[in-house]
């Protein structure tokens, strides 16, 4: 999940965070003492998304933690160049694996010691072998232990190490979410499938989340499920194959296919809730928030698999001394129960959920991580009601739902051909 | 009257009276009249209303066509912009984006499109800002990115390019020149892709350059054997610094493509869309405008005409329930008039309990009754008295009209005999000379006498002398013609009148007289003859000369002997004319 998931209101402060970022970045470059001087008391700064900076978990974290602490939130691609360009202006950076290749070839981020990770040893398989359980499929492109571990050459790599690029916290698949009125139903992991975006029959239905290194999947899938095009390796596509790809897509674009790129979880669940779009990939909030407003949007588990995403944190190569150990005290936080707990409740799964447990009641549990039906009208972070009695999540436990995993969001060589490619397709 | 005329008659007649019946029709039809003026008014305003909402939505149509205009232009000039770094295409964008907002912001604030389009307009003003953002971003980050270039970028290569030519002096080896030489070269393709940055949307060939400063690094370690330290550290700082800078530069350089080719680009599809959609949308509204006037203007039409129909059907029906209610109680009164004129004494029915003109009329026709009656009594009982007077008139007068007629018989009666007297005969003899003279008929005159009447008299007295003459009378009376007239001269003297009698028929009727008196018994008196004298009628003769002529003839057959008829000769003047065969000459 890499998309600018802002908020609606927010661009001018938005603007004036980058500008004031690019003032510090310059401010900084000159006079460092000047900037370290200035940030006594200690305050941790948080550089993020909207996904996880969310004002709930601030104040429960300065609650807990006892120190001061500022959310920069920002839409990716924003937050990831101020990441990217200085690392000065952030102590922890919070964003989607997709970013880490990015940042870590920027230079702005140092690795984690494991050793200050009070519950390392309670994050699940998944984040460290990339699969769920020892028998799911691995799914292509980056997985999140290829990029997990920093390798002696500072590469990074599967081979454990005690050293890691990203703290493993928040994941989730994401799909696509269908309007059940205007299609109908289909059964999960048989009927529904990512070849349905691309099904003409939708034309001018259809949306696509505006981010070409995750939407190239989702187009990626739909085209490879219509038989329209064999990749090599899905997760490392070739340039003739990036090519190909939005040969396809744009042909379909021309016959007006795609209605909207959309910008942020918001705009998602308006599209559909307009009546516009009947048929978009998805964020689970996303999906979430359509249900609330009345349209009964499913959350498909398509039967070629879901695209996984895993959320990094990461720390700013700047980040030393004593603020690095309100950074690692974060980061511990992070893996202690309530956060993970927090976040469940808008779909996202935690990389240690045993600790996270007794945060939740018994049905919140069986709802968000067994796949069983809720016994209650379950709320969301906000208190909204997310679930009515006897819903079930879409595509079952976290088990089977990362045992279905087609595809990781990746950050592929080709990534700057497709950004490239991107403006000619949504344009054409 | 029909019975539910008369119920209707009754109901408007029970609950109204006559004035305000006349005035609740005529307000009932000025009512009607003003409803359909309101209506058609109304009509009229609703039209312009809805004129005025299809104009506005044209408007609407028009400025939406604008915005999409405007968003062509400004996705344009930023191509430009970004293709060509061009300062006034990104004035363009700015311009445009200003005009743009001001008239979305007033037609948000008007509700141009009406409410429906607001949430469209909302949003596409929101994308319009997105898009703006995103540009003055990308703006901002070219700025950014050649400011790297020029002052974290260009003084190092600068340093190094500064630095070669000393290098190239100290050098004497062939194999050390190829090593500037190829030195120079990596930091001439560095710089052209650092150049090319930003202009370029491809990052491929200057992601590639992290080999060619491997490559340099190479290069510099061979060096060293011949080339000062101190140049060389010189270099490698500058080189790293190079490296670094080239980072960031990639970082920035991606994200202002990002910027270009995935912000910006999905906000203006999405203006795009919005434009149609909104296009549409007014489109739409327009037509389902047009049909919704049209249907308002139908179905107030046939409200209208319904209006009017049964509305005029009302008015029509009430007014002539109302004109009814007035003209049957008067056609009503008018029969009831007719027929106390004729004299009904039945009880006047009253048309209206009101104390109105009908109700008038009605008490007025009873009063008439009742002064009718009255005077009917009157007139009755005048009759009767003017029918005994009349009867009694009459009676009167007939008893009169008898003793007149006795009278005048007496006054021309000879008393004893019962013929004409001598008063009679003048007046008689008179008017038939006359006659005679003015026609110029024959007329004769038989003048006769009893012979020795004194002989009787004497003889018998004068007792049988009148029974002699009543005899005689009567005796002669019978044998005249019709227009003969017989009546007494005095005495024993008589004459007959026979008018239309010429000389000869006079001779031949006294010859008969005296011939049927000859033989005639007068019982006491036996035997007696008449003496005749017969004149007639000449020329110019007067009555008095006729009656002398007569007269004398008598006397000359008295002296003739009696018992004869004598012809009194014509006077001289018509003896001439007694030769002529004619009538009178016959006479």
């Amino acid at each position: 999940m890499t998309a600018q998931t802002t908020k609606q209101g927010e661009p001018d402060r938005k603007r004036r965070q980058l500008v004031q970022g690019l003032a510090a970045a310059s401010a900084a470059a000159a006079f460092p003492a000047i900037v370290r001087a200035r940030d006594d008391p200690p305050t941790l700064r948080v550089l993020g998304t909207h996904a996880t900076l969310q004002e709930p978990l601030r104040r429960k974290a300065e609650q807990d933690l006892g120190f001061r602490i500022d959310f920069l939130p920002g839409g990716s691609s924003q937050v990831l160049l101020r990441a990217a360009t200085d690392a000065t202006g952030f102590d922890l950076y919070e964003q989607w694996s997709d970013s880490i290749r990015l940042l870590w070839q920027a230079g702005t981020v140092q690795p984690i010691e494991v050793e200050r990770l009070t519950h390392w040893d309670e994050v699940n398989r998944l984040s460290k072998t990339g699969r769920i359980t020892a028998e799911a499929p691995i799914g292509a492109g980056d997985a999140p232990n290829t990029i997990l571990y920093v390798q002696p050459d500072g590469a990074l790599g599967p081979t454990p190490q005690r050293r890691i690029s990203f703290l493993p916290y928040v994941h989730n698949v994401d799909s696509f979410g269908y309007d059940s009125r205007a299609i109908p139903a289909a059964e999960p992991y048989r009927e529904e499938s990512w070849g349905w975006l691309l099904d003409p029959a939708y034309a001018g239905r259809v949306a696509l989340v505006n981010a070409p290194s995750i939407g190239i999947f989702d187009l990626a899938l739909a085209a490879r499920a219509r038989g329209l095009i064999e990749f090599g390796d899905i997760g490392a596509m070739t340039a003739d194959e990036v090519d190909a790809l939005f040969e396809i897509a744009i042909r379909y674009q021309l016959d007006g296919q795609f209605r909207s790129f959309w910008r942020s979880v918001p705009h998602s669940a308006r599209l559909m809730v307009s009546g516009e779009v009947w048929i978009e990939s998805m964020f689970s909030p996303g999906a979430a928030m359509a249900r609330s407003a009345g349209v009964p949007c499913l959350y498909a588990a398509p039967r070629e698999g879901y695209r996984a995403w895993h959320g990094v944190m990461c720390l700013s190569r700047a980040c030393t001394g004593e603020r690095q150990d309100l950074a690692y005290a974060y980061m511990n936080w992070w893996l202690s129960g309530w956060p993970g707990a927090y976040i469940a409740k808008q779909g996202y799964y935690i990389s240690n959920p045993a600790r996270s447990r007794p945060f939740l009641e018994p049905d919140e549990w069986g709802y968000w991580y067994e796949g069983q039906p809720a016994e209650r009208p379950l709320p969301g972070p906000d208190g909204q009601v997310v679930a009515q009695p006897g819903e079930t999540r879409r595509g079952g436990s976290y088990r089977n739902r990362f045992s279905h995993v087609a595809v990781w969001n990746t950050v592929m060589s080709t990534y700057d051909q497709s950004v490239r490619r991107w403006s000619e397709l949504v344009l054409a | 009257m029909s019975s539910p005329e008369r119920d209707s008659r009754s109901w408007a007649v029970r609950w109204l009276p006559l004035r305000q019946r006349v005035t609740a029709t005529v307000y009932l039809a000025v009512l009607l009249a003003a409803l359909v003026g309101v209506g058609a008014t109304w009509m009229a305003q609703m039209a312009r209303m809805q004129t005025d909402a299809l104009i506005q939505l044209a408007d609407a149509a028009n400025a939406v066509r604008g915005f999409r205009t405007n968003v062509a232009g400004m996705q344009f000039a930023a191509h430009r912009f970004v293709a060509s770094n061009h300062t006034s295409a990104a004035n363009q964008v700015t311009l445009t984006y200003t005009e743009t907002r001001d008239s979305l912001t007033d037609c948000l604030v008007r509700e141009c499109a009406g409410a429906g389009a607001q949430e469209r307009l909302e949003q596409l003003l929101e994308h319009l800002d997105r898009f703006y953002q995103a540009f003055a971003e990308a703006v901002a980050q070219r700025s950014a990115l050649k400011t790297v270039i020029e002052n974290r970028f260009k003084p190092n290569l600068a340093l190094v390019r500064s630095e070669l030519p000393a290098i190239q002096d100290q050098v004497i080896e062939d194999a050390e020149v190829a090593e500037t030489r190829a030195l120079e070269r990596h930091l001439h393709g560095v710089e052209e892709a650092t150049n090319a940055l930003l202009y370029t949307a491809d990052l491929k060939p200057y992601a590639s350059l992290t080999a060619e400063f491997e490559c340099e690094r190479e290069h510099l370690k061979r060096l060293s054997a011949s080339v000062s330290p101190l140049t060389l550290s010189a270099i490698e700082t500058a080189l790293r610094e190079m490296e670094t800078t080239w980072a960031t530069l990639l970082q920035r350089a991606r994200s202002y493509l990002f910027l270009v080719n995935v912000v910006m680009a999905a906000d203006a599809h999405e203006m795009r869309e919005m434009a149609d959609a909104l296009e549409e949308q007014l489109d739409a509204s327009l037509a389902e405008a047009h049909t919704e006037i049209d249907h308002a203007l139908g179905w107030f039409t046939v409200a209208l005409i319904l209006l009017l129909v049964l509305g005029s059907l009302v008015v029509l029906v009430v007014g002539r329930t109302m004109a009814r209610s007035v003209t049957a109680p008067i056609q009503a009164l008018t029969r009831t008039f007719n027929e106390l004129t004729a004299g009904s004494r039945a009880p006047v029915r009253l048309y209206s309990p009101h104390h109105d003109e009908i109700g008038e009329l009605g008490r007025a026709a009873m009063r008439f009754r009742d002064a009718n009656a009255e005077i009917h009594d009157l007139l009755r009982r005048y009759q009767a008295l003017n029918e005994d007077l009349e009867s009694k008139v009459a009676e009167r007068t007939h008893a009169l009209e008898e003793s007149n007629r006795e009278l005048e018989r007496l006054a021309y009666t000879d008393r004893l005999t019962g013929v004409l007297n001598r008063r009679a005969l003048e007046r008689l003899i008179a008017d038939e000379v006359k006659r005679g003279h003015r026609y110029a008929r024959p007329l004769s005159l038989l003048f006769f006498d009893l012979d020795h009447f004194k002989v009787i008299n004497d003889r018998y007295g004068h007792e049988v002398g009148d029974s002699v003459l009543t005899r005689l009378a009567a005796e002669v009376g019978p044998m005249l013609r019709e227009n003969d007239r017989l009546g007494r001269w005095g005495g024993e003297e008589f004459l007959i009148l026979c008018s239309e009698t010429g000389c000869e028929d006079a001779l031949c009727l006294a010859e008969r007289i005296r011939r049927h008196v000859e033989q005639f018994d007068f019982a006491t008196a036996g035997r007696l003859t008449l003496s005749i004298g017969i004149a007639c009628l000449g020329k110019g003769q007067t009555a008095h000369e006729l009656i002398a002529g007569a007269d004398q003839a008598m006397y000359r057959a008295k002296r003739s002997g009696r018992n004869c008829t004598i012809l009194a000769p014509l006077p001289d003047a018509s003896r001439a004319a007694a030769d002529d065969p004619g009538p009178r000459g016959r006479a």
